[in-house]
C-alpha cells in the first residue's frame, strides 16, 4: 500500500515548473545552438511559412512542397518548447508561445510587427519576471507568465474600449 | 476493504466523466476542458486559505467558479474575432495556472498537504482512508459522497434537459428559434463540467483528467450511431478501462491514476487500429 503514497514522482516537478536556477553552462550553449539553428531556420523558410498561413491555395499552385514546410515548422516547435522546459516548464511554456503572439495582434496588423512586437515583450517580461522570483525565492515560471499575461489582459481592455469608441 | 473502496471511487469517477466528455466532443470543445483542469487550481488554494481545512465544501465551491470562469473569460477575449479561440484559450488557462502556483509557493505553509504535488498527480491511494463521520459514525469515504453527489447532479442534468441538451449541441440557431435557452444550457453544462473536475482532482491530479473526460467518449464516437448510444458505449468504455488500470497497477505496484489513463489510452488503440484495418477493407 505504502508504493502508492510514495509513488517515485520526484522527478516530475521539475519538469512541470521548470527551475531556471537550476541551468548550468553547458545547458547554456545547447539552448544557444538551438537557438541558433531555430533563428537560421526560420530565416530559410521564412517565406514558405508565412505564404502557406496566409494563402495556402497560392502556395500549392507555386509548387512549394507542403511535407517540407510543415516538418520545418513543426520541428522548430519542438525544439522551442523543449529548451523552454527547463526554465518555465511545460505547462506554462505554452504561455511563452501564445500570449507574445496575441499581444502583437492586438497592437498590430502587419505580420512584421506582430513579431517585433512580440520579441521586445517576451524578452522584457522575461527579464523582470525572472528578477522578480529571485528576489522573492518562487518559481521563475509563474511570475513570468503573470507579468506576461496581465500586460495582455490591459491591452485587451484598452483595445476593447477604443473599438467600442470607433463602431 | 481498501481495494474495494478504491474501485468504487473509481467507477463512480468515471460514469459522469464519460457522459460529460461525451457532449463536449460532440460540441467540439475538449480543449476547453484541459484548460478548466488546470485554471481551477487558484479556486482550490483560495478555498483552501479561506476554509483553512482540506476537506471543506468550500473549496469545491470555489474551484468550480473559477472553472465557469474560465470559460467566460475564454468568450470575453474572444470578442470580434481578433483573438481566435484556441488562442485565448492558451492565454486564459496558463494565466490562472501561475496565479495558482505562486498562490501555493507563497501563502500555504510547508507542512499542510496542499502543494503542488497533490495537485498535479493526484492521490486515489489516499481516498479510501479520509472518512466521513457524523457524531462518530463511520459512512464511508469522504470521495465517495462527493462523487455520488456528482453523479446525481450528471444523471438529473441529462434526464431533465436532454432534449434541449441535444438539440443546443447539434443546431444551437434552430435551439434558439424553438424556445430553448443555449446560454442557459451551455452555463449549467460548464458548471456541471466544473464540478466533475474539481472532484476528480484530488482522485487522478489536474493533468490527467483529461484523459478521463475525452478518450471513453473519443472511442465510442468511432463505432456510435446516436447520441444515446454515444453515451452508453463511452460510460461502458470507461468503466471498464478504469477497472482494468485499478487492477493492473495493484497488480504490479504502479502508480493509479497514471495507470488509469494509460489503460484508456491502450483501449483507445486498440479500438482504433481496428477500426483502420475495417475501414481499409472497404
Amino acid at each position: 500500500m505504502d508504493s502508492h503514497f510514495y509513488s517515485n514522482k520526484s522527478g516530475l516537478n521539475h519538469f512541470l515548473f521548470g527551475q531556471a536556477a537550476s541551468i548550468q553552462r553547458n545547458d547554456l550553449y545547447f539552448i544557444l545552438f538551438v537557438s541558433v539553428l531555430l533563428l537560421t531556420l526560420l530565416k530559410i523558410f521564412n517565406r514558405a511559412l508565412k505564404l502557406q498561413a496566409f494563402d495556402s491555395t497560392q502556395f500549392e499552385l507555386i509548387g512549394w512542397s507542403k511535407k517540407t514546410t510543415n516538418l520545418c515548422f513543426d520541428s522548430a516547435l519542438t525544439l522551442t518548447v523543449i529548451i523552454g522546459i527547463q526554465a518555465v516548464g511545460v505547462v506554462l511554456m505554452s504561455a511563452l508561445v501564445i500570449t507574445p503572439a496575441i499581444f502583437g495582434r492586438l497592437l498590430s496588423n502587419r505580420f512584421e510587427n506582430i513579431v517585433r512586437i512580440a520579441i521586445v515583450i517576451n524578452v522584457l517580461s522575461v527579464c523582470l519576471g525572472t528578477y522578480i522570483s529571485l528576489k522573492l525565492e518562487n518559481p521563475s515560471g509563474p511570475w513570468i507568465i503573470l507579468i506576461l499575461s496581465i500586460v495582455t489582459f490591459l491591452t485587451m481592455i484598452i483595445s476593447k474600449k477604443t473599438t467600442k469608441a470607433s463602431s | 476493504m481498501y481495494q474495494f473502496w478504491i474501485y468504487i471511487v473509481v467507477i463512480l469517477l468515471a460514469i459522469p466523466s464519460a457522459l460529460l466528455g461525451s457532449f463536449l466532443i460532440l460540441r467540439k470543445s475538449v480543449m476547453l476542458s484541459d484548460a478548466m483542469s488546470h485554471s481551477v487550481v487558484p479556486g482550490l488554494v483560495l478555498g483552501f486559505l479561506i476554509s483553512k481545512s482540506l476537506y471543506s465544501p468550500c473549496i469545491l465551491v470555489m474551484a468550480t467558479i473559477f472553472g465557469v470562469l474560465t470559460v467566460y473569460g475564454v468568450e470575453w477575449i474572444n470578442f470580434n474575432n481578433k483573438v481566435k479561440k484556441d488562442a485565448s484559450i492558451g492565454l486564459v488557462f496558463t494565466f490562472l495556472f501561475a496565479v495558482g502556483i505562486l498562490l501555493i509557493s507563497n501563502f500555504t505553509s510547508s507542512n499542510t498537504d496542499l502543494d503542488q504535488e497533490c495537485i498535479l498527480y493526484g492521490d486515489l491511494g489516499a481516498s479510501p482512508l479520509n472518512r466521513f463521520r457524523i457524531q462518530n459514525v463511520d459512512l464511508g469515504p469522504k470521495a465517495l459522497w462527493t462523487l455520488l453527489i456528482l453523479n446525481l447532479l450528471v444523471f438529473g442534468f441529462l434526464k431533465i434537459f436532454w432534449r434541449p441538451m441535444i438539440c443546443t449541441t447539434f443546431d444551437p440557431t434552430f435551439s434558439e428559434t424553438i424556445g430553448y435557452k443555449p446560454k442557459k444550457i451551455h452555463f449549467y453544462f460548464m458548471t456541471l463540467l466544473s464540478f466533475c473536475i474539481v472532484s476528480a482532482f484530488d482522485i487522478v491530479g489536474a493533468i490527467l483528467i483529461i484523459s478521463l473526460l475525452a478518450i471513453p467518449a473519443a472511442c465510442s464516437y468511432l463505432f456510435a450511431k446516436n447520441s444515446f448510444k454515444l453515451l452508453i458505449i463511452s460510460t461502458l468504455t470507461s468503466i471498464l478501462a478504469s477497472v482494468f488500470g485499478v487492477f493492473i497497477a495493484f497488480k504490479y505496484n504502479l502508480v493509479l491514476s497514471a495507470t488509469i489513463s494509460l489503460a484508456m489510452g491502450l483501449i483507445f488503440l486498440v479500438i482504433f487500429i481496428q477500426k483502420r484495418i475495417v475501414w481499409q477493407k472497404h
